[in-house]
């Protein structure tokens, strides 16, 4: 049974800490340090087989995601390793790369392989009524159980998959820290001579991107949306003209009043929904519904790690939505009494239909196409993550 | 949703009643009028490969390709769920793989898959009903039109971990939906059945529509009940999201282009269809429509919660 060593504990506390904290401004940051955390927990926990690795990141995996929404990064990355292994296992076992993950799929109905215990024929070979029992089993396992496991994977030992999965890790790793200065280098294709970009408030991907077009000479305006009651606009407005990018600010009541003279806008997330939707700072539903009006094409900049499986629930901007201190707006001592409700919401959910592109760290995609990118970077079988987290917290 | 009754013309009522397919596919629906028409057409080309006594492979497909013809022309059952169910079933054939060439043995291997395929689909329900459970929150108001199981059964599990109320249309000409309404009420889901024509006055209050679907077709669209694409415009025009809730297996392969675009034998009963000639089906009224994919949010199936994109993804994935 696998086995997590007490300093590897003790470094999970610590990470759920800075979460809880906020202690990662940057969500680069907060990608880097979740993939740090699991890559101590698979290299120096014991686990004697892959099916018992993916047991215990899935039982760690709420405990790790604690408080965070579903859509959240930690949840994202935990998933995105959860599908390397089992890329690594099966390349172990069939020596080539399997492809998508299919045992949800129609074809995988079809072909049987989803009740198959082994993907080679010798099944064939056994007496009726024993393949009749395995199967039976497999479709009640897959059926009651919460985490369907393959028994694939069990037949992989650790000491061959350990060396290939770290050797991948270090490999994603890599990619998120240049995920943003990837991301960047497409600001060339996307931002041409003289036009005026909006965006909102502040973010690090964003402003990578603008400060590269300016290094390579490109001329440009950029409007900023302030983003009350925060202000991260302000900030965003410093660092760019510390760059020499000509910088307007705005408030964010005037964005439809400004809408009819800009050229496009360019906006970070926070996450980005299967259905191609977007959970973004609070402001930006409105940004988009001006867009739309005017016909103004909305680009959103997404480094993979963003990229989320789930669905939202509900499009109640109060039911799945954060809500911070209302003290920038009334502070506790104005208030006489607390008849007074005050909603501060952080975070907007804009539907697909309103988003133009969303600029990954490959290329440029639609958002009715963010479905086969998720689908090609988690497996179907850990979306239930979620739920085993709900029911262990019952 | 199904469309059973079985009116035939005299001519050929002798030799219908006396078909043993025939007779197989209406008992089924007489006893199990829960199971899915698509489940209970699979089931009965089950039991005609059982039945068979083919000496080839190519005379055994021959056999089940005639099965389908008459279990789409010849019972009045909802054509595009029997039409889904057959084609997958066939499909399911003419991918498998065998070791010998023995008819005997074949035919045990088919019978045997196809006994895996039905049981994997009959849990199809339930599994759409888990994922589907996190789309509705407390105090939701469910628009839901006519009579479809696959709802009553999502909504009856949903109904263990959220309050809601639901609205029925009343769904003419059948008023299916009366039945939807009593069902639910049976099981404590306070439920009212509303007039076709006021779907548009409840929209405002509406949290979001959900429906089944006889099939859903390759562009990501769906064929439901006539009516739904009025329901589909106007959520779209007040901003609703409109969910459907379907098996995989009601996956078909075809892309309607519009409402004309549907061939005659989903949007009338097959008795409808002999009865008349086509000049005259023109002052029928149809009972299915398309719903084009736009006015779709999201769908519910068994394979996952999938955007009307996706679908023509598995369907690609399925005919590779």
């Amino acid at each position: 049974m696998a086995r997590i060593p007490v300093d590897v504990e003790i470094e999970i506390d610590r990470f759920c800490n800075n979460v809880k904290q906020s202690t990662y401004t940057r969500s680069v940051d907060l990608a880097l340090a979740t993939i740090l955390i699991l890559k101590k927990i698979i290299g120096e926990s014991k686990w004697s087989n892959a099916s018992e690795l993916i047991t215990m990141i899935r039982s760690q995996a709420h405990r790790l995601n604690e408080g965070q929404p579903v859509d959240s990064i930690t949840f994202n990355i935990t998933r995105r390793i959860l599908k390397i292994i089992r890329e690594v296992s099966v390349r172990i076992i069939h020596g080539k790369n399997e492809g998508s993950d299919i045992s949800l799929t129609l074809q995988a109905v079809l072909n049987d392989r989803a009740t198959m215990l082994t993907m080679n024929d010798d099944e064939y070979e056994n007496p009726d009524d024993n393949l009749q029992l395995k199967k039976k089993q497999q479709v009640q396992a897959d059926l009651t159980e919460s985490m369907p496991i393959n028994s694939i994977e069990s037949e992989v030992p650790m000491h061959i998959l350990k060396p290939e999965l770290m050797d991948d890790l270090n490999w994603y790793a890599t990619d998120v820290e240049l995920s943003v200065q990837n991301l960047a280098q497409q600001a060339l294709a996307h931002i041409h001579a003289n036009e005026i970009i909006l965006t909102l408030g502040y973010s690090y991907t964003v402003e990578r991107f603008f400060k590269y077009a300016a290094a390579k000479k490109r001329q440009f305006h950029v409007f900023i949306l302030e983003h009350a009651p925060f202000f991260t606009g302000h900030k965003m407005a410093i660092n760019l003209s510390q760059a020499n990018i000509p910088v307007t600010v705005v408030t964010d009541s005037a964005v439809f009043a400004i809408m009819a003279r800009v050229n496009k806008i360019l906006i970070g997330t926070r996450s980005l929904l299967a259905n191609g939707g977007l959970t973004a700072k609070s402001g930006t539903y409105n940004l988009a519904l001006a867009a739309k009006n005017y016909n103004v094409p909305l680009l959103v900049c997404a480094p993979t790690y963003k990229f989320s499986p789930t669905y939202l629930p509900s499009f109640d901007p109060v039911m799945c939505n954060s809500f911070p201190s209302p003290e920038n707006i009334l502070s506790y001592e104005s208030l006489f009494q607390s008849s007074l409700d005050i909603v501060v919401p952080m975070h907007d959910y804009v539907p697909p239909e309103l988003v133009t592109l969303i600029i990954g760290s490959g290329m440029g995609n639609a958002p009715s196409y963010v479905y086969r990118i998720v689908s090609e970077l988690y497996s179907a079988e850990d979306n239930d993550l979620e739920r085993s987290q709900k029911k262990s917290s019952r | 949703m199904t469309h059973d009754n079985t009116s035939m013309s005299l001519s050929t009522q002798d030799t219908m009643n006396n078909d043993p397919t025939l007779q197989y596919f209406t008992a089924i629906r007489q006893q199990e009028p829960d199971t899915s028409v698509a489940i209970t057409a699979i089931r009965t080309l089950l039991d005609v490969i059982k039945r068979s006594s083919a000496g080839t492979m190519s005379e055994l497909s021959h056999e089940l390709k005639s099965a389908v013809q008459l279990l789409t022309t010849g019972t009045d059952s909802s054509m595009p769920s029997v039409k889904s169910g057959c084609e997958l079933f066939l499909r399911f054939i003419t991918l498998a793989k065998f070791d010998t060439y023995a008819i005997d043995e074949c035919r045990q291997k088919l019978i045997e898959r196809g006994e895996v395929f039905l049981e994997r689909t009959l849990s199809s329900r339930q599994r759409i009903s888990e994922y589907s459970q996190e789309f509705i929150v407390d105090g939701s108001i469910i628009l839901t039109h006519s009579y479809s199981r696959v709802v009553l059964n999502l909504l009856a599990y949903a109904s263990k971990f959220a309050r809601f109320r639901v609205f029925v249309t009343e769904s003419e000409p059948d008023k299916s939906g009366l039945q939807m309404r009593d069902e639910l009420e049976a099981i404590g889901i306070p439920s009212i059945c509303i007039l076709d024509a006021s779907v548009a006055y409840v929209m405002e209050k509406v949290t979001f529509v959900l429906m089944g679907a006889e099939a859903v077709v390759e562009s990501g669209g769906v064929i439901n009940k006539i009516g739904t694409f009025n329901i589909a415009i106007a959520a779209h025009e007040m901003n609703k999201p409109f969910y459907v809730a379907s098996e995989s297996f009601k996956f078909v392969r075809y892309y309607p282009l519009n409402n004309r675009d549907l061939p005659d034998h989903f949007k009338f009963k097959a008795s409808t269809i002999a009865r008349l000639s086509e000049q005259n089906l023109e002052m029928e009224h149809p009972l299915v429509d398309y719903t084009p994919p736009a006015y779709i949010t999201l769908l519910f199936t068994d394979i996952g919660t999938l955007t009307p994109s996706a679908v023509s993804d598995e369907l690609i994935k399925l005919y590779i």
